[in-house]
């Protein structure tokens, strides 16, 4: 792909014996978001910190597009790399340094003020979090990478992140990519999504492709052998059938009820599919 | 202010959702023609969805003449009075098209339905 800014190729990372990241090769465009999801230990943050450039992969490599260097990666996680004793000030002139940014001027997110004078340790998990993303952001990033830290912002802050996100993606086009399991904390802002299983990605889809694809049967009744199930959920009272990829000739062709669902009711048959082809191995 | 409410669990798109709103807020005259629409960064912030989501609203009210885009200055609103007869009309089909299938799908006849908005009407 010629207009991609991030492309992984055939990264493999072990853990001991365990690879946590299995053979994966996938590429980022400019300007995209995308949101990466799955089960716990399925390999998302390893893959995410293998982007990052912060864990070098036992096999394969990341490749940047034209001009993307390391100052242009911008990469927040829940474990922030902050000096504790620092103050702001001081983490601030040391994010310039280290990432050679230009502006002298005070990083800042609209409606989110802190005192240059407190110390990081004194800030909440919520206050690091923006403090951080308002550094990155003075990188002027065309990648941002996202591990997991939205779901643990209160709604207003998690409405500033947000908010800073998309100014910075009309603005700089910085592609997005995000971990995180569900769906509603990142609002409508994924265009892709991806979700992982066991090291390896199990689906790529465009978000509004996706929502076509997938379709909810409700109650009894036999699934024709030709239709894929993704998932099933039944307990006594209630049988519901995930449908994958579902084609529009079944509506005709059966007496089944098609439903649209929304994507963290999909993202979570994915994954329920996922571990239950898991027991049965 | 327009006002967009966006659904995330809907299945309509959430562009569609944004083309629907503006629509709206035209018809009921909220919104008149000559008056500027939010720039595309403010209502994606407001609403959180990708900048790209609103674009893509704002580019298909564009080609259904809805708006007029000028370049360095933003998006206005582009309606001529006759116009909203037609688009009232066509829009008024579209809701009594999900309705009815809705209302068909609960196995009502066309007769059923016909009394039951005219019980509705008669008590108000």
């Amino acid at each position: 792909m010629s207009d991609s800014i991030l492309e992984a190729q055939g990264l493999t990372v072990r853990f001991g014996r365990k690879a946590a990241v299995r053979d994966v090769s996938v590429a980022f465009a400019k300007g995209e978001t995308a949101i990466i999801a799955g089960s716990n230990g399925a390999g998302k943050s390893t893959f995410l910190r293998c982007l990052a450039g912060v864990i070098i992969p036992d096999r394969g490599r990341v490749v940047g597009g034209p001009g993307l260097t390391r100052e242009k990666i911008g990469f927040i996680s829940d474990r922030l790399s902050l000096y504790e004793n620092w103050t702001l000030r001081q983490a601030w002139r040391f994010h310039q340094v280290e990432f050679r940014i230009e502006t002298r001027e005070w990083p800042r997110i609209e409606g989110f003020e802190l005192a240059a004078g407190r110390k990081v340790k004194s800030l909440s998990v919520g206050e690091r979090t923006l403090f951080h993303l308002s550094l990155l952001l003075a990188q002027r990033p065309a990648v941002l990478l996202v591990d997991e830290v939205i779901h643990a912002l209160d709604p207003f802050l998690r409405e500033k992140f947000l908010e800073a996100v998309i100014g910075a993606m009309d603005e700089l086009q910085t592609a997005v990519i995000m971990v995180n399991h569900t769906l509603a904390d990142t609002a409508q802002i994924p265009e892709r999504i991806l979700i992982m299983d066991d090291g390896r990605f199990i689906l790529d889809e465009r978000r509004d492709e996706l929502e076509r694809k997938v379709k909810k049967v409700s109650g009894e009744g036999d699934l024709p052998p030709d239709i894929p199930c993704l998932f099933a959920a039944s307990s006594e009272f209630r049988q519901e059938r995930y449908i994958y990829p579902f084609r529009e000739e079944w509506r005709r062709n059966t007496t089944l009820n098609f439903e649209n669902i929304g994507l963290d009711e999909i993202v979570k048959a994915f994954i329920g599919g996922a571990y239950v082809q898991k027991r049965a191995r | 202010m327009i006002r967009i409410n966006i659904d995330l669990t809907s299945p309509v798109p959430a562009y569609q959702q944004v083309i629907q709103a503006v629509k709206i807020e035209i018809i009921s005259g909220r919104l008149k023609d000559g008056d500027r629409l939010p720039p595309i960064r403010e209502l994606a912030k407001i609403l959180k969805l990708n900048p790209n989501t609103v674009a893509k609203a704002y580019y298909t009210l564009e080609e259904d003449g809805f708006v007029e885009s000028r370049p360095g200055s933003g998006n206005w609103v582009k309606m001529k009075a006759p116009d909203m007869d037609g688009l009232r009309r066509s829009m008024l089909e579209g809701e009594a098209k999900a309705f009815l299938e809705n209302a068909f799908s609960l196995g009502a006849t066309i007769e059923d339905i016909r009394r039951t908005i005219e019980r509705i009407t008669s008590h108000e």
